[in-house]
Order: structure tokens, then sequence, then C-alpha cells
């Protein structure tokens, strides 16, 4: 299963909410779709799951067109939109029952898809309670399920953990692990980008709705044209914060409680002509750590925070 | 559950399963209930406890029914609807409306589901309120079959109140649409409850009953059970069609139905027509005028691309794709097809009732009028509805959106109707009633009230469809011309 987003583009008057981005995601993976606020996630997002249309371009589900086929297409999408159910005088039984019998599951089957998903989602002690009596983090919970019932190849989920606290963060992170493990493609938006590091394999960024960055967080942090390294030394640090720093390669350096941080220009190579130099002028050098460059320094560097 | 039952409810829209167990849930149903109850119960008691002449008056019975029916209309016309509507309008609000379309359910399921839903409730309502209304038949003044004719009278009209509400719930719009809309149906179900008080009166007093084995109450029963089923319809129709996601080709149920519409009430109308002294021909030409005028300002605020899904579903075929062009989402086919049916419908009239088209003369029967009227109207539409798209064709193309091309309508029409009245009463300085009646010709309704005008009328509104549809054929052109290559 291959979900391709092909030149897609959609205008709301003279803004461009999505701007002829072009990616793809397959089955078993977890993509991770970022960007800052405005930057034209969810609107992408609404038109995979056949609720907006493209003004232009097209999304293929396992090459089904959602713009010619969407009632086809539809059946292969769970949505979980970044708002909550608010079917208030319902229980969760009934809420995730109506929707079951919606996507056309019949009898006995519904009865033990609803309740093997209640039991997925950790539903199952609150199955008779209202919609109205829950928690945030438990109608989250709710709407994923719901996104689920009827067993879809493809989720696309719209800041799902957006105001769930530690604990729901990491069942829901967990939850979602499994259900790319069972084979299921998830594109996933969110804020939290730490979590996203740690449950994702691809990331994509947008910003104006333009596609910045597409590709596995190690690819994409390959690009980055310098290295980040702490430098611990037994030596005056000041001393060797001013020697770093009249250094050509040396981009940015600042003194820490344990060490001088350093941005290099180049590679690991260039990197050892540096510490080769230090030594020479005197300098003792205990270690030095190669700081790896996370989801958040990648989209701090690649977005520069505008609005569409 | 057995098996029995769960096949049973794998049967049923979803949507009315989820309406009825809310319903059930819900604290509404079951408060109103007991309200209609207690009240009918404490009712009855009173009168029967503490009217001293129960056994002389023979109007009793007659006067203690129309107290109940009045309240139970209240409930029924005025409370189920509104509930009806909101919950509709509030899911739309909140997006919830959303996740029902990206299941396998229908835009037609939801609305069925929901005035499925409200007409259990209402008929829980009347059966609970029926032991009570039968007992005041024991009272005299009154026969069964009248209260169950008015009663049968009174569900149908409920039926369309909260089609109609429905109908108000799915038109778009921000909060201050939607407040408006509820105080539009706070005043539209009053005058529906005024209405069907008073016919229920009416019916009562005539002993209705009484004429159950005659022609002429089957007649006058089948011909208002059409019509309000037939607006019942029509309010459906227009309501999936506003649910449904622009992309889909969504006008083409409503297309179908107003043609389904005109044939169904023509019918009816020509029957009458001819089998009795009643002329229901005019009041069809005026609602068919009115409904096509309307169909051809809707039509042009239609999205003037045509969508992948509306594409898919073009026949392929040359005899299929012309009606196609005309009932499919689109402009220029919702215009054409509505000038097509108002000249139908005139041509219509002038058959059946043997009018033929002359200017007004002594002499001039209210047929032969009524026939100019309504050709004045066709012809008041036809140049709004161009204007607005011709100006928005030619001088807005990019920067003023399809959908706001019916402000342009709207705006054209005031425009139209008092810019001339104000310049009018500036350069001459007499109040508005003295104005000589040219200054009026821009206002459709001066064909109702200033038949000296006539005349001038029809030659100004023809110079000036002539023009606008003019202006507007390289758009149409341009309209046909995608279809064709779609």
């Amino acid at each position: 299963m291959k979900v391709e987003v092909v030149n897609l583009k959609k205008y709301f008057g003279s803004t461009k909410a999505v701007d002829d981005i072009s990616f793809d995601f397959c089955s078993g993976q977890i993509t991770a779709f970022v960007g800052p606020n405005g930057a034209g996630k969810t609107t992408a997002m609404r038109i995979m799951a056949t609720i907006d249309e493209p003004d232009e371009g097209d999304i293929l589900i396992d090459g089904i067109s959602v713009l010619q086929y969407p009632e086809k297409a539809r059946r292969l999408v769970g949505f979980m939109p970044d708002f909550l159910p608010t079917h208030g005088d319902m229980t969760v039984d009934d809420y995730l029952d109506f929707f079951a019998h919606a996507f056309g599951l019949k009898g006995g089957k519904r009865k033990k898809t609803v309740e093997q998903i209640e039991e997925f989602t950790n539903l199952t002690t609150i199955r008779e309670k209202f919609l109205k009596a829950l928690s945030k983090g438990m109608k989250q919970r709710v709407s994923l399920a719901r996104a689920i019932i009827h067993d879809p190849p493809v989720l696309i989920l719209d800041e799902p953990a957006a105001g769930l606290d530690p604990r729901a963060r990491v069942e829901l992170r967990e939850s979602l692990k499994a259900l790319a493990k069972k084979g299921k493609a998830i594109f996933v938006s969110s804020h939290i980008l730490s979590e996203l590091a740690e449950m994702c394999d691809t990331v994509i960024i947008i910003e104006k709705g333009k596609l910045l960055r597409a590709g596995s967080i190690q690819q994409i942090a390959a690009e980055k044209p310098h290295l980040s390294v702490i430098i611990r030394s037994t030596s005056d640090l000041q001393k060797l914060l001013a020697a770093l720093l009249k250094m050509p390669q040396i981009k940015d350096a600042k003194i820490l409680s344990d060490g001088v941080a350093a941005e290099i220009k180049g590679s690991e190579k260039d990197s050892g002509k540096i510490f080769t130099e230090l030594v020479k002028e005197g300098f003792e050098i205990i270690e030095v750590k190669h700081i790896k460059t996370n989801l958040e320094d990648i989209f701090m560097n690649i977005t520069k925070g505008e609005l569409a | 559950m057995n098996s029995s039952s769960e096949k049973f409810n794998d049967r049923i829209n979803p949507i009315v399963l989820k309406e009825m167990r809310q319903a059930v849930k819900g604290k509404f149903t079951s408060w109103t209930l007991m309200l209609i109850l207690v009240i009918q119960l404490t009712t009855i008691g009173s009168v029967l406890v503490f009217s001293e002449d129960i056994g002389k008056n023979f109007d009793i019975g007659q006067g203690l029914f129309m107290g109940l029916l009045g309240f139970l209309l209240f409930i029924c016309l005025f409370l189920v609807p509104i509930f009806t509507g909101s919950r509709l309008s509030s899911e739309k609000s909140d997006n919830n409306v959303d996740l029902f379309f990206i299941t396998t359910l229908k835009p037609s399921q939801i609305i069925w589901g929901k005035l499925f839903t409200a007409l259990v409730v209402t008929l829980l309502f009347f059966t609970a309120s029926l032991p009570f209304m039968t007992l005041t038949y024991l009272l005299r003044g009154l026969d069964l079959p009248t209260i169950f004719i008015i009663l049968a009278f009174d569900f149908l009209v409920t039926a369309a109140s909260i089609q109609f509400c429905i109908f108000l719930a799915c038109l778009p719009g921000n909060l201050v649409s939607r407040i408006l809309r509820l105080l539009g149906a706070i005043i539209a179900l009053f005058i529906v409850f005024e209405a069907a008080t008073a016919g229920s009166f009416s019916m009562l007093y005539e002993g209705i009953g009484s004429t159950i084995t005659t022609w002429h109450f089957w007649s006058r029963a089948l011909t208002a059970v059409s019509f309000i089923i037939i607006g019942i319809g029509l309010l459906f129709a227009l309501s999936v069609a506003l649910i449904s996601p622009a992309s889909a080709n969504r006008i083409f149920g409503v297309r179908i139905y107003l043609l389904f519409t005109w044939l169904a009430t023509g019918i009816i109308a020509s029957i009458w027509f001819f089998t009795t002294d009643n002329d229901y021909l005019r009041p069809w030409l005026i609602l068919m005028i009115i409904m096509f005028g309307v169909n051809m300002l809707a039509s042009i605020c239609e999205r003037q691309t045509l969508s992948q899904r509306v594409i898919r579903d073009i026949p392929k075929k040359l005899i299929l794709r012309i009606p196609a062009f005309l009932l499919y989402s689109g402009p220029a086919g919702g215009v054409i097809l509505s000038m097509l049916m108002l000249t139908a419908t005139l041509v219509t009239y002038s058959l059946l009732s043997k009018t033929e088209l002359s200017l007004p003369k002594a002499g001039s029967n209210s047929s032969e009028e009524l026939f100019l009227i309504a050709i004045g109207l066709a012809l008041y539409a036809c140049c709004y509805a161009l204007t607005s798209l011709d100006v928005k064709t030619i001088f807005f193309k990019k920067t003023v959106s399809t959908r706001s091309t019916v402000i342009g309508i709207v705006a054209f029409l005031i425009v139209g109707s008092i810019l001339p009245v104000i310049i009018g009463f500036l350069l001459r300085q007499n109040p508005w009633y003295e104005l000589s009646p040219l200054w009026y010709i821009g206002n459709p309704l001066v064909l109702f009230l200033k038949k000296k005008i006539w005349v001038e009328c029809f030659t100004f509104t023809s110079i000036w469809a002539i023009i606008v549809v003019s202006l507007s054929v390289p758009w149409f052109y341009r309209q046909i011309c995608s279809f064709k290559s779609a």
C-alpha cells in the first residue's frame, strides 16, 4: 500500500494553503507531517481524508484517486481530525457502534470489532460512559478508535497528541507503533517533535503550503552543513573559546557548564583537524562529543515560522 | 442480541439508529412526553370534574379537543422541528458532519435519518395524546373520523415543518446566520401553527368526517396531501444537495426533482381544471415561474469548473450528454434548463387554459392578465440573473467568488427596485406614491401593482434581456465547450 501525493494545490482566495506539494509514504511506516501553524497541514490531511477537494493535483491511495473515486478511497483511510467527538449524549460503545455500522460492518462482526477496538485503545472500562463525561485524553482515544474501526490500511492523524498528559502520550505512541507493525501506513501531524522523533521513520516538513523537506530524519540531518560538538577540557575554557573562535572552520561557539559547545563547518574529517590543532596549541582535551541532530533542530533550521 | 434483531439493526439506516438511541437516552423526548401526558390528563380531568353543564353542553367535546390539539401542535410544530434543526446545525458547525461523510453514509441517508427520527418522536407524542383526544368524542360535538382526519392532516404539516427546519439547518453560514435562521424558523413556524390551527378548526366545525365517503373530500384531501408531500420532497432534495460535498454532482437530484414536481403538480392542477370549477392552473403557473426563476438565480452561483467527480459521471453517449449538461451540477446547464422550463410552463398554461398572448385591453380576463404577469416575472428573473453573471464574468472574474454572485443578484435587485425611486424623488421632489409608475420599472412587483405600464415593462425587460443574453453568449459557449471536452 502506497499513498502518493502528486502536485497538490489548494487555495483559499489568494492564500495558497497547499502549494504544489508532492511526496509519498508506505505501509508499515509512520510518517511525521510537520510545519508551523498555518503551514497547510490540516488542509492537506483533509484532502487525503476525502473531506475537501484540491484545486489541482491528486492523491492516490493504492492507485485510487481521492478526486475521482472518493467513495472507494475513503474505505482505505481512517481519519482522526484535530477536533474531539462532540456527541456528548452518546456512550462510547454507541458512538463506536454507530461508526462501525456506518462503515458497513454488520451483525456479530460489528459487535466483535467494536469490542476489539475498545480493548486495543483501552476503552473497555469506560465503554458505557457518555462522551461528555470523558477527559480530553479519553476523547482522543475514542477518536483514534473511531478512525480505526473499519480497519483501514491508511491512518491520517491530525494532532493526535495535542493536550495529552505524558502517560497518555506514551500510550498513544505505543498504539501507533503497534498499528504500524500491523502494516498500516500512518501519517501523523504534531507539534510535539520529540514525540514524533521517537516513533516516526520519515518526516515531511512544509511551510507556507510549500514542501521544504521529505525523507528519513537521518537523511535530512545529514544535509546539515555543520557539526555540533561539545569539547570537555581541563584547560581554561575562556582561552579555549577564544582559540576556537579564531579558527575559520568554526561557525559559532559558547561556554557550557562542562565544556565548550561548537558548531563546525564541514564534515567529521574537518573536525579532526581542529582537535589536532587544539592539542598542538597545548589544550588538554578530555572528550569530544558529537551532538546528534534531532527533529527539533532540523525543524528550526529549515522553517522560518511564517504563515501561508 | 439475537440474530433476527441483529439483522433488523443492520438494515436500519445508521443515522436513524443513532438518533433513536440519543432520543431515548436524552431528556428532550422523555420530558416532553411527560409534559404532554400531565397537561392532557389535567385538562381532561379538570373539565370532567369541574364542568357543571357536561351533560347539557353539546359543544364541550369540540372545545376540549381544540384545546388539547392546540397544545399538541405547539409541541410538535415548534419544539420538535426547532430541536431537530438545531441539533443538525450544531453537528454541522462543529465539523462532526464531516466525519459522517468519510464513512459510507450518503447525504440522503443523513437527512432521511434526521427526518425519520423526528417523525417517530412526533408520532410518539401524537399516539400519547390520542387516547385523550378520542375521549372528547364521548363528550359529544365531534365524530371519530373528524378526529383522525384532523390528526393525520396536522401530522403531515408537522412533517413539512420538520423538513423545513432541517433545510434551514443545512444552509451554510456563521453564528449570526444561524441566529437569523432560528428567528426566521420561529416566525415561519408561528405562521404554520396559526394556519394549521385555523385549518383544524375549520375541518372540525365543518364536520369533515361526515364527508369521508364523497369524491369532494377525497379530491381535496389527495390534492392537499400531494402538495405537502411534494413540498417535503423538494426541501429534502435541497437539504441533501446542501450537505453534499461541493465536488459531488449534488444538483442532479434537485433538478430531477424539480422536473418531477413540474410534471406531478401540473397533472394534478390539470385534473382539477378539467374536472371541477376550480382553476388550479393559475397557482400552478405562478408557483412554477417562481420555482424555476429561483432555480435560475441559484444556478448562477454554482461552481463554474466541473469537478473530477462530475466529469467521471458524464455519460459517453451524445444522446445522454445533452440531458446531462442540463441536469448535472454546473451553472450554464441550470440557467438553460430554467429558461426551457419557464418557456414550457408558459406554453403549457397557454395551451391548457386556451389563453393567448396579447397585451391587456378593455375586457381582458384575469387569466390573460396572469399569463402576462408570469411572462414578466420570468423575464425579470432572467434579466437579474444574467446581469449579475455578466458583471461577475466581465469585471470581477478573479476577485469575486462564484458563490458570491448571489450577493450581486440581491444587490442588483435592491438597486433596480429602490434606486430609481430615490432618484425620482430627488429630481421631482414628489412623495414616492406620487411618482410616475415608470420609476418603479426595475421592481418585478410592479407587474402586480401597475397594470398601466405593462407595455413599458415588457419593452424594458425585453431589451434588457437581449443585452444580457448577448453579453453572456461567450460565457455559455465556454461552458458548453468545457462540458463537451470533459
